[in-house]
């Protein structure tokens, strides 16, 4: 292949995604509800990192002259105190920490592998194909949970442990999707002239398959991040998940539910934290959907 | 149609074998045996222990024995529930979970597409911004936080509902029945609000008010068919969904099913119950995946030839 | 083929009461930005037992008049004016009122029969609802005269066909089954919107015997629809041509095929290959290309492309004149 062929190839690759995604860009910069979601997500990840250094707070100081309080403005216990005297504004802070920052990572993970799994089933197609699918198969006859759990069972419950069952778990959906992508892409011409010009298979896949799929991608990822917190949580709420001395929402609306009969705040405003985060989610899922595909709608 | 239903459940045989096997496998390689823990048990009684359940055997060997008592419907017996089979068990706790998914399925299908369909015939009015908004609620309340607040609404406030257990009686199912339908019914609303709007639009529909049948014969004889096929198709995934609602709202409303035995079992490492329960779980879901797909054919004409 | 015992009976005629009559007759649709005028004063009437064709390229508005007559238009559409049925006004009736003369007096065709059946629903049971709605006819009677009306439209094996699904019929015999539909309850009126263009060249002229015959047989009018003139020389006993939204010429379609008067006639009979003629260099086509409704000014649509065109032509709309059984829209052409 010629340089100015090849160049001419990567060209087309790369301006295909710089203008595709920076168009779609501004259609979301333009979302109100998807800027809204943005906004929170970044207060709540600014609140949760940051909150706890900045006013030198410790989720695990127990102040036992001041156990189970409802919230109230003049102690600082803003959110209340649980039944061990500690107070409820750290620990939702604290444990915010650990559910976004395994929803984050976690995705990441997934997407690695999600990504590559599906790119090579789908461009490789046929027999291979069939088979890395019929492994994707058995993962869906289970609820993703399942498969979660029996890995902690494996690798235990420490939060890198967890961050490896989820990713191992939740690459499955993206990976289809890029399979999808994958098998669309390969029929056209560009990919035809990259292998004309001799271009290895892992090349092709890595500088023009993957990089196309980006649109598709950053949507199920936004999506996946929901997911994941969900699912997390909910490992966490049944016990299964967040260990102590680690906390997370799930842990915190679990505890919260054990003494809702006489105390509504341990329950609500870790409650209220998780499902603002999935709110917001949501609508930057959707505006990204919409931003990517405006015809959708 | 019979043809189509036999390539099905056959074709789920290899996918459940592959269930089986990987469940099984991670579930040996797992660390800590049912035996390591708080009891305490002298070596000789846990050799002794371990030969009794084939613990020592090689793990190709209990996997055939495994694999063939599956087949005959016995998973073996509870590490932790000393007196039970886990068949045994899962045959206790499963008409309790059952009954509560069914009902959430249903319910939430009903009202789900009653609602979506009243979204899109009114589209731009109260009615369906309402539904919209309960759509997005449904996604971002989970149902450990619903269940909980309804707890405490209308069992501490209002003292209008018992708490938890279950004892047959109806006051009893209520909630935890409603609570896992919530987030199907916004789903489900959601999806058939899109899906009737679509259909509302398609030109047979334009035909059907053009032969002047009128408006209400119209919308259940013509659009709904049409606007009712992606709700048929997601009641798939949905089983799957209800599955996994049904092991919280069981823990949260102290329901003795199977997800709650299920719980139990995870957080002590009972794993010939964990493992019985994934099978059971995954041939459920093929079964109610290939129930729904009739429906499916049942719906759509052109499906029923392939 | 052109004059048909039929045409001169409608051309001597004129005096009969009139089975339609529309007039200024005037479709408005908002979008996000803009108001765009689809059609502008619309008028015309019909004879019991005429068939009237509308010819019009795409974006004429042509298939708007036969929407706006059955109340189909769309929700960000406003229709003004009048539309009497056996002198009964039905524009902007409320759908109530409007379902007990659609489907029974005045009926609809459309262009796709693939997409314009119910898929879900057996092909039988979409006929029979209409008798049973409208005629108050019940089950068994409903279907044999269902059935009957299938064989009618020479739609073989029709006892058998009643009870299959639309997929299962080929394009021409979907169309033959939607046209059984729309005759089921003897309408006084038939609007059929481009029939035939979806299908296949010799099936098409299948279809277009198949309407013709019933048509005459039950004295039911029809208007159809067409970009094609072929089918409206065919078929039709009177043509109305349509430009832009507004009536550029109409009359007895002898009248206006051998002798056409307005410029845009005049440049789409020309642009009609014809076998009977010696081939001389190019197909003439009309220059330029149909006009972007929202941008059109108050004078005649047509302007920009006309060979004919003079100052005023752009600001000034020409009246339609009458004159015996023509019409002419033009500044430069009279009758």
């Amino acid at each position: 292949m010629t340089e100015t062929a090849m160049a001419a190839d990567r060209d087309v690759a790369v301006e295909k995604g710089v203008s595709q995604t920076r168009e779609a860009m501004g259609r979301l910069v333009r979302n109100p509800a998807a800027m809204f979601g943005i906004v929170v997500m970044v207060l709540l990840f600014l609140a949760c990192f940051l909150g706890p250094i900045v006013f030198g707070l410790d989720p695990e100081a127990s102040d036992f002259d001041a156990v189970s309080l409802p919230p109230t403005f003049a102690n600082g216990h803003w959110f209340g105190t649980d039944d061990l005297g500690r107070d409820l504004l750290t620990r939702t802070l604290t444990g915010g920490r650990v559910s976004l920052l395994l929803g984050v990572t976690a995705t990441l993970v997934a997407l690695g592998i999600g990504v590559i799994y599906g790119a090579i089933a789908g461009y490789a197609g046929g027999r291979i194909d069939s088979l890395m699918m019929r492994f994707v198969d058995v993962f869906y006859a289970v609820p993703f949970i399942f498969f979660v759990i029996l890995l902690t069972f494996l690798f235990g419950r420490s939060l890198l442990s967890l961050l490896i069952a989820i990713g191992a778990v939740y690459w499955l959906t993206i990976a289809v999707i890029v399979r999808g992508e994958t098998l669309s892409l390969k029929r056209k011409e560009f990919i035809e002239a990259a292998k004309a010009g001799g271009m290895s298979a892992p090349a092709i896949i890595f500088r023009h398959i993957v990089p196309n799929t980006v649109a598709p991608v950053i949507v199920y990822a936004s999506m996946t991040v929901s997911d994941v917190i969900l699912g997390e949580s909910l490992l966490s709420f049944l016990g299964l998940g967040v260990q102590e001395p680690n906390t997370s929402w799930g842990v915190l609306i679990e505890d919260g539910a054990a003494t809702m009969e006489s105390q509504w705040w341990p329950l609500i405003f870790p409650a209220a934290f998780l499902a603002a985060t999935l709110f917001a989610l949501n609508y930057i899922a959707d505006g990204l959907r919409d931003a990517f595909d405006p015809k959708s709608r | 149609m019979l043809r189509y239903t036999i390539r099905r459940l056959v074709g789920a045989i290899p996918t459940m074998f592959a269930l089986i096997a990987i469940t099984f496998f991670i579930m040996r390689i797992a660390p800590g045996g049912p035996f390591d823990g708080n009891r305490k048990v002298t070596e000789v009684v846990k050799a002794n222990l371990e030969r009794a359940y084939h613990l020592d055997d090689p793990l190709w060997l209990q996997f055939l024995r495994y694999l063939w008592g599956v087949l005959h419907f016995d998973f073996g017996p509870s590490f932790k529930y000393r007196d039970y089979t886990v068949s045994e068990l899962i045959w206790q706790g499963f008409p309790v979970s059952f009954e509560v998914g069914m009902w959430a399925i249903a319910i939430a299908t009903v009202v789900g597409v009653t609602l979506g369909t009243v979204a899109a015939l009114r589209q731009h009015s109260m009615i369906d911004y309402s539904v919209m908004a309960v759509g997005m609620t449904g996604v971002a309340v989970p149902t450990f936080v619903v269940g909980p607040l309804m707890q405490i609404v209308f069992g501490v406030s209002l003292l209008m509902l018992p708490v938890g257990g279950w004892d047959g009686s109806l006051e009893r199912k209520i909630m935890p029945i409603i609570a896992l339908a919530l987030p199907n019914i916004a789903y489900i609303a959601s999806l058939a609000r899109g899906s009737m709007i679509e259909s509302l639009r398609t030109n047979h529909v334009r035909t059907a008010r053009a032969k002047g049948i009128g408006g209400w014969r119209t919308v259940t004889r013509h659009a709904l068919i049409g606007g009712l096929v992606p709700v048929v198709a997601y009641l798939g995934p949905a089983t799957a969904g209800i599955v996994t609602g049904s092991i919280v709202i069981e823990k949260v409303f102290s329901i003795p099913g199977i997800g709650r035995y299920f719980v139990d079992a995870a957080l002590n490492r009972d794993y010939t119950l964990v493992l019985g329960v994934v099978i059971f779980y995954g041939f459920l879901i093929i079964i109610a995946n290939l129930i729904v797909d009739l429906c499916y054919a049942l719906l759509d004409p052109k499906v029923r030839y392939d | 083929m052109l004059s048909t015992p039929r045409a001169a009976e409608v051309r001597a005629s004129g005096t009969a009461a009139p089975l339609l009559e529309v007039q200024g007759l005037t479709v408005r649709f908002r979008t996000e930005r803009k108001s765009l005028q689809a059609l502008t004063d619309i008028g015309f009437s019909m004879a019991p037992g005429e068939i009237l064709g509308i010819v019009g390229e795409s974006g004429s508005g042509k298939t708007q008049i036969l929407l706006t007559m059955m109340g189909l238009l769309a929700e960000n559409g406003r229709a003004f004016g009048s539309v009497k049925l056996h002198g009964e006004e039905v524009l902007n009736l409320p759908s109530d009122k409007l379902d007990r003369i659609r489907g029974s007096r005045m009926t609809m065709i459309f262009q796709d029969p693939m997409t314009s059946l119910n898929p879900y629903m057996r092909v039988g049971k979409q006929l029979t609802e209409v008798l049973v709605k409208h005629r108050g006819v019940g089950g068994s009677e409903a279907v044999r005269q269902a059935a009957a009306m299938l064989e009618h439209v020479r739609i073989p094996e029709a006892q058998r066909r009643m009870g299959m699904y639309p997929h299962e019929f080929s394009g021409g015999m979907r169309q033959r089954a939607m046209i059984a539909m729309a005759l089921l309850c003897k309408p006084a009126l038939l609007l059929a919107d481009e029939p035939t263009t979806a299908l296949d060249v010799t099936v098409q002229a299948q279809i277009l015997m198949l309407m013709r015959d019933l048509a005459r047989e039950s004295g039911t009018s029809v208007v159809l629809v067409t970009h094609d003139l072929g089918v409206v020389a065919d078929l039709c006993d009177r043509v109305i041509v349509l430009y832009g939204g507004r009536i550029m010429e109409d009359g007895p379609i002898d009248d206006v095929f051998y002798n056409p008067k307005h410029p845009y006639t005049k440049g789409l009979l020309r642009s009609m290959p014809r076998l009977d003629e010696k081939t001389h260099g190019d197909l003439p086509t009309i220059p330029g290309q149909p006009p972007v409704l929202s941008l059109l000014s108050g004078g005649c649509p047509f302007e920009a492309r006309c060979e004919l065109r003079q100052d005023h032509c752009k600001s000034v709309f020409p009246p339609l004149v009458r004159s015996g059984p023509r019409r002419l829209s033009c500044h430069e052409v009279s009758l």
